[in-house]
């Protein structure tokens, strides 16, 4: 009935692993790069300057209403047969940026909003100084209400990047798919690597639990 | 013009009519069985004991935890290796149906959990049955809590939809790849295929938000 | 007052996980009476009334409502005889004043829904808001709410009112119209448990006194002879620092 061959598959941990490096490192880039461009698109959706507002807003729309699939071929083929070449591996980073661009700068806004300019009146009258604010009473909220879909971002980031395989980005999903296209055990090689992406991504989450229970103690409500 | 080369009216037919139905037929089966059997677990955690939960929760992480990808390859290998015989689309479509119904799940417990314990406590109090208090008193709130990220999760299938193309159903985006290979103009190709998409997902989107709103402020 | 016994605890024993919050406790209620229950947080009053109409469980003891054991009942004619206000009024935020009214007697009691509306009216005219009856909760002043609450609770046509603390988290300024309308139903002959720290509310309108503390009853007899002379020290000490 089911009979698993696993070890074929485990022979080849350390090609696999290789694969789990490519990942992470294509999915950190990806959301922190993203991340960063995100603030200023953030900031660029609520300024005054109605064409800045109107860039800002139509590129998370666009971002977040196609499909990551598309946008990957996009960079890749569509690009490509106009004469900007990327590799395959850039062409899934710039993806991830975009996206995570995209997703992130909802998340950032959200955390712009919490601050309050009459709490920042009441701490600079009560005389803190302009550091004390940032870390006492503008860092901790924004912490507080960014830092759980943020990291659930990068879990979904991390995910994402699995369809580097489409383009033949060496990460982990290419991994497992060129070892079964080999040994033709494509239910272990699939299943392994799907355990490494399980693994990351609790481990993600485990970490989002835990800050929000150790630093995130009070309730951030409005006072 | 060399740049839009490829885009007749023949070409785009072909990618409308085999590819949007499938992809819109998928988005279909996807949200209204997902939705259902997302509500069921999601429900069911709501009551069950902790282990029951912890285990329908260990099933949950799994399939939210794994690349949709790697779950719609394992899908196509696996009919085999048991033994029956299915086609891609149908096993592409069991494991669409799943991973949306395990976000789905999140997103009722979620909900449901939102609604104050005092609501329940007042509703008993006046001789509910749990069965009344859940379709008079809990579920109306609890679905107004659910709203954004079930719509998000909806925009998300509809989306995800076009993985399937990787294991060779015919949608949308791989009807693209098809009229790519025969104009090799891949320009105007995915620029339109990421508009249907927007043309679909953005209107859904905004009545999204527009409902949010309306449920929002005064009822809560 | 002499007159049926409606409501008897005998000996309520009642633990939360490993606290135990309710200690050996006896009540005696007749129809018409009217008991304050006064004592410090965490005496168990909240949880005495949780029992009484068995949104919680007893480990030990007996509650006999109207010569049966409560345990003998059904949870519905339990509800339908037993009304209980919250301190936080609790009404169903998605539903107008109107609606949070009718729907108990409509969907528990399956009475019509005209003759729901016409009682819930004329409850309405009874605590003073008739005239909101389209609003929604959210748009209503807490002691609005809580007058709201007790309408709907007595749309159920309970014998028994419970009301747990129901002013506490009211502005001053609204905390008379609500006790207003209790005065009202007691002057109607409603027998009352009332958790209450006003204590010349209970001066004024309740016929025993039953003070609590750690889970006992520390002393029980009628209330303006236990507010002025408490044979209990402990009664003492409490009226001293509440009065």
């Amino acid at each position: 009935m089911l009979n698993f061959h696993f070890q074929p598959v485990i022979k080849n941990l350390g090609f696999i692993i290789e694969g789990v490096q490519i990942t992470f490192s294509l999915s950190v880039l990806g959301f922190f790069i993203g991340s960063f461009i995100g603030i200023f698109i953030a900031f660029g959706r609520r300024s005054h300057n109605y064409l800045l507002k109107f860039s800002c807003s139509a590129f998370i729309e666009a971002v977040r209403n196609t499909p990551f699939l598309v946008h990957i071929y996009f960079f890749y083929f569509a690009l490509g047969a106009i004469g900007i070449n990327i590799p395959s591996y850039f062409a899934l980073l710039i993806a991830l940026i975009i996206m995570n661009a995209g997703y992130m700068s909802e998340i950032i806004r959200g955390g712009i909003e919490v601050i309050k300019s009459e709490q920042i009146k009441s701490a600079e009258a009560l005389g803190l100084s302009s550091f004390q604010i940032k870390r006492y009473i503008i860092v901790p909220p924004v912490l507080r209400v960014v830092l759980p879909p943020s990291l659930n971002q990068f879990a979904i980031s991390f995910l994402s990047s699995s369809l580097g395989v489409v383009i033949g980005v060496k990460e982990l999903t290419w991994r497992a798919d060129f070892l079964q296209a080999q040994n033709f055990l494509s239910l272990e090689s699939y299943l392994v690597a799907a355990a490494f992406y399980i693994i990351i991504v609790k481990m993600t989450l485990s970490i989002s639990r835990f800050i929000d229970k150790k630093a995130f103690k009070y309730k951030v409500t409005d006072i | 013009m060399e740049l839009i080369s490829g885009v007749n009216l023949k070409n785009l037919m072909f990618m409308l009519k085999i590819g949007l139905t499938t992809t819109l037929y998928l988005s279909i089966i996807a949200l209204v069985l997902g939705s259902f059997v997302g509500f069921i677990i999601g429900w069911l955690r709501t009551i069950a004991n902790e282990f029951f939960d912890s285990i329908i929760l260990l099933f949950v992480d799994i399939i939210r935890s794994t690349p949709l990808i790697i779950q719609l390859l394992i899908a196509y290998h696996l009919p085999g290796f048991l033994g029956f015989d299915i086609s891609t689309i149908m096993a592409g479509s069991v494991v669409i149906v799943l991973y949306f119904a395990a976000n789905c799940s999140q997103v009722v417990k979620a909900g449901i959990d939102s609604v104050a314990f005092n609501q329940w406590r007042a509703s008993k109090s006046l001789g509910f049955s749990y069965l009344q208090q859940m379709r008079y008193i809990i579920l109306p709130q609890a679905w107004r809590a659910m709203i954004p990220s079930y719509t998000g999760s909806a925009l998300g299938i509809i989306k995800d939809t076009s993985l399937i193309s990787v294991i060779g159903v015919i949608e949308l985006v791989r009807s693209g790849q098809i009229i790519i290979s025969r104009t090799l103009n891949p320009l105007p190709i995915w620029f339109i295929v990421g508009l249907i998409y927007f043309i679909i997902c953005w209107p859904l989107s905004k009545m999204s938000k527009n409902l949010e709103k309306k449920v929002q402020f005064g009822k809560k | 007052m002499a007159g049926k016994r409606i409501l008897e605890l005998k000996n309520i024993n009642k633990q939360y996980d490993n606290l135990h919050v309710l200690k050996d406790v006896n009540l005696v209620v007749e129809e018409g009476d009217v008991w304050a229950i006064i004592g410090p947080s965490g005496s168990g009053k909240s949880t005495m009334l949780y029992c009484i109409n068995s949104l919680e469980p007893i480990q030990g003891g007996e509650i006999i409502f109207q010569g049966k054991k409560l345990s003998e009942y059904n949870k519905l004619e339990i509800h339908e005889s037993i009304g209980i206000i919250f301190q936080n009024y609790n009404l169903f935020p998605h539903l107008s004043v109107l609606d949070n009214i009718t729907l108990a007697p409509y969907k528990v009691k399956k009475k019509s829904l005209n003759q729901c509306r016409k009682k819930a009216i004329e409850l309405l005219e009874k605590v003073g808001l008739a005239h909101k009856k389209d609003a929604f909760p959210h748009e209503l002043s807490g002691g609005q709410a809580q007058r709201i609450a007790i309408a709907r609770s007595l749309a159920m046509e309970p014998k028994i009112m419970l009301y747990d603390e129901v002013t506490s988290a009211l502005d001053p300024e609204l905390v008379q119209g609500v006790l207003e309308v209790i005065k009202d139903l007691v002057r109607e002959g409603m027998t009352s448990l009332i958790v209450t720290h006003e204590i010349p509310f209970a001066r004024e309108c309740t016929d025993y006194c039953l003070f609590m503390e750690d889970g006992r009853v520390g002393e029980s007899g009628p209330t303006k002879q236990l507010l002025k002379n408490p044979k209990n020290t402990r009664t003492k000490e409490f009226l001293e620092k509440v009065l």
